[in-house]
């Protein structure tokens, strides 16, 4: 192999890949995915109760309100249009506080309580709003609680779904990047003829695939990178976080190598992506759902390359905390050198024939 | 020597052609069956139920107390019985289960067999209250409760439920509401039709959006046809047959149609959605695989190999998704939604399946949605067409 015809091969792929759709789904899905998964879906995981508020004489307990944590507060002016958002589903509950109510409250005048509730939220968040609102007022009312509570954490903490969704969210660009781009390139040029036309020129076939999988590598670790500076999940360990995203890439662009060597075309690649797709992205799901038995998603391979990119940015782990699963993962990564070879021999073989 | 043939028999022959070569295409046909059997079984994977209580373990209070604890707080929380605060806290903690056999409180190790017929019942927070609480609170007297949450609990119900045991004191103490009521028994007015214990669930929340994503795989495949018609020129060679190119036109939006509404009753027949309004349902599943059909047209009409095809089509499919995505999310959707011509799709199929409405309910959605058919198939219509000129 020659490393100077592989380089020619990648100034190539990196002068003329622009031009492809594929380019730009590689720099631009990251960017959808994570405003998709983490604006929409994670408001949808883990939705908080929503309050909307109008306060017309500087209430404390709307200053309260605002300071509450888990629960979503909005501010308007106008009580008919609280009413409106309340009936119509925006918002689960509204308070109406008119000009005096704090005074009334600790005057003991007992002022009338203006609390809506939509005919479509939940129980549970009507019994949440309910009862803290009233304890807001409490508290203004001045009057001391006949109880003392102490509260008891039990247990393990789990990470809020926005960060559970970032491991998806970064094994997502690496498949695009690191398996799309690989395959696709591949299959189309084999598609289109050229491939056929670049190996009666004195290079090999060998080069052609290493160029592309290098292309596909940088792109991968790139768009991991930015994937992770995108969803604030940067650590302060940098050498840990290269070398995990870099094994990551290694791996997934090795699967995307396999998917374009052995399809005959980009219909191949695309039917090969979306029927195993999934499978490759669903180690990740395990950590959107941590009550699911956790095991099943170490049948996976991508798993041991996944799970230290999540252990090092999320849960700001160095190299030693994950050298094991790094070991399995450079075993995989070694594995999976053996059907590229095969599968790259058996191209230049059919190539041959045709 | 030549016999005239119709333009039905035309259309109807290229329609055919369509469907076997559709039918052939092994692509096509591994992903339709592929996207098929995964949204159902997704469908049948998600809760039919929406869980609307929190359930509290209590201990330390008698039966009238805890009665009345489940009174204030209506359907909103699920209280659970224990004999002990040991169990209470060790259940929170996650080292013990509770099991409800036949009424009665059964804890045991979480890897202990749970008894037969029981069933289980996960209690994340736990109110500890002191045994002689109710009598010492009547007297005024200060005591100590312990609230115990799981740390996975949101915020917002660990301080809930700190407010609701302040709250339950001061009634046994005799004190009233800081603040007047309009029905003494609820510090809240509904507004709109209550829906509690009748909410819409997952399944009815996720089942337009399955339908729509079974028309907009339709999409992709009718494109990807047209598109290799366009880039094999077979389109032209079917211009010097008797066939002109409307019938070549019309041919390709009934396919395109035809072949989007028979997945989405497939999907519709499924998921069980055509129990109610049956006829409804069908007909805007007839007008959203018409404005399928016409952005298929206008998204194959590019003509050029399957990945530019592909990424045409997410151009065009993307913005028409939103409105299925924001169909989940509870309230009203943004102005810049509902101006999106797959919104009346959606709104139509949500108010249908999840909240029973009618024809007459409907009209509005079904007006908005025959426009945007119309003009989206005339402009599918009218770029092919420029298109198979320009060959």
């Amino acid at each position: 192999m020659s490393a100077s015809r592989i380089l020619q091969v990648l100034r190539k792929d990196l002068r003329l890949g622009p031009r492809s759709p594929i380019f730009l789904w590689v720099l631009l899905l990251p960017l959808l995915i994570t405003l998709l998964l983490q604006v929409t879906f994670g408001d949808l995981f883990d939705p908080n109760p929503r309050l909307g508020v109008v306060d017309r004489g500087a209430s404390e307990v709307a200053a309260a309100a605002r300071q509450l944590e888990g629960i979503e507060v909005t501010t308007l002016d106008d009580a008919d249009d609280l009413k409106e958002r309340v009936e119509s589903n925006d918002l689960d509950a509204g308070l109406v506080l008119q000009p005096g109510f704090d005074d009334a409250v600790r005057a003991g005048e007992r002022p009338p309580l203006e609390f809506y509730v939509g005919g479509e939220s939940l129980a549970s968040n009507r019994i949440i709003l309910a009862v803290t609102m009233i304890d807001l007022i409490r508290e203004v009312e001045g009057r001391a609680s006949p109880v003392d509570v102490r509260v008891v954490s039990l247990g393990e903490a789990i990470d809020p779904i926005s960060v559970r969704l970032v491991p998806l969210i970064v094994m997502y660009s690496l498949l695009i990047a690191g398996v799309f781009l690989p395959s696709f390139s591949l299959a189309d040029e084999r598609e289109k003829r050229t491939l056929s036309a670049l190996v009666v020129t004195p290079l090999r076939l060998s080069e052609v695939v290493t160029a592309k999988g290098i292309l596909g590598f940088i792109l991968a670790a790139a768009m991991a990178m930015v994937t992770l500076w995108l969803n604030d999940a940067l650590t302060a360990r940098p050498l840990a976080l290269v070398v995990v995203l870099l094994m990551a890439a290694v791996l997934l662009v090795e699967i995307g190598l396999i998917y374009g060597t052995a399809s005959k075309d980009v219909t191949g690649v695309f039917t090969l992506i979306k029927g195993t797709g999934f499978l490759l992205l669903s180690p990740t799901i395990f950590y959107i759902f941590p009550d699911w038995p956790q095991w099943i998603a170490k049948l996976i391979p991508t798993y041991w390359v996944i799970n230290p990119v999540y252990e090092v940015t999320i849960n700001d782990a160095g190299l030693g905390d994950v050298w094991v699963e790094l070991a399995i993962g450079a075993g995989v990564i070694a594995l999976m050198v053996v059907p590229v070879v095969f599968l790259t021999r058996r191209l230049v073989a059919k190539l041959a024939l045709a | 020597m030549t016999r005239p043939v119709s333009h039905a028999a035309v259309i109807g022959s290229i329609v055919r052609k369509d469907v076997a070569e559709y039918g052939r295409d092994r692509l096509w046909a591994i992903l339709t069956a592929l996207v098929l059997v995964v949204v159902v079984v997704l469908f049948y994977l998600l809760p039919d139920d929406v869980e609307e209580s929190i359930s509290i373990g209590v201990s330390g209070l008698g039966t009238p107390a805890l009665s009345g604890l489940t009174a204030a707080a209506e359907q909103g929380l699920a209280p659970v019985a224990f004999e002990g605060e040991g169990d209470l806290e060790a259940v929170v903690a996650g080292d013990a289960a509770a099991w409800l056999d036949g009424g009665r409180l059964v804890v045991g190790g979480s890897d202990v067999d749970p008894p037969e017929g029981a069933e289980e019942v996960a209690i994340d927070v736990g109110i500890a209250f002191p045994p002689d609480f109710v009598a010492r609170t009547a007297l005024g007297e200060q005591s100590m409760v312990t609230v115990y949450v799981d740390a996975a609990v949101p915020e917002e119900i660990e301080t809930a439920v700190s407010s609701l045991v302040r709250e339950l004191a001061f009634a046994l103490s005799g004190e009233a509401l800081p603040v007047t009521t309009p029905d003494p028994a609820e510090t809240y007015v509904v507004l709109g039709a209550d829906r509690v214990g009748d909410q819409t669930t997952a399944r009815d929340t996720f089942r337009p959006v399955f339908v729509f994503l079974v028309l907009m795989m339709e999409m992709f495949v009718m494109s990807s046809l047209i598109a290799k018609e366009i880039q094999d020129r077979t389109v032209t060679a079917m211009l010097v047959t008797p066939a002109t190119i409307a019938d070549v036109l019309a041919a390709k939006g009934i396919a395109g149609t035809i072949m989007g509404f028979g997945q989405a009753v497939i999907i519709l027949l499924a998921i069980g959605a055509l129990a109610d309004n049956a006829l409804l349902m069908l007909v805007l599943i007839l007008l959203g695989s018409v404005m399928v059909a016409g952005v298929a047209m206008l998204a194959g009409s590019v003509g050029k190999d399957f990945i530019t095809t592909m990424f045409q089509g997410m151009v065009y499919m993307i913005p028409l998704l939103i409105p299925a995505f924001a169909a989940m999310f509870p309230g009203t959707a943004s102005i810049w939604v509902r101006a999106l011509p797959s919104y009346p799709l959606v709104k139509g199929l949500v108010d249908v399946s999840a909240y029973g409405a009618g024809w007459s309910d409907t009209l509005g959605e079904l007006g908005t949605l025959l426009a945007w058919c119309v003009a989206l198939f005339v402009l599918g219509w009218v770029v092919l067409k420029r298109k198979v000129q320009t060959i």
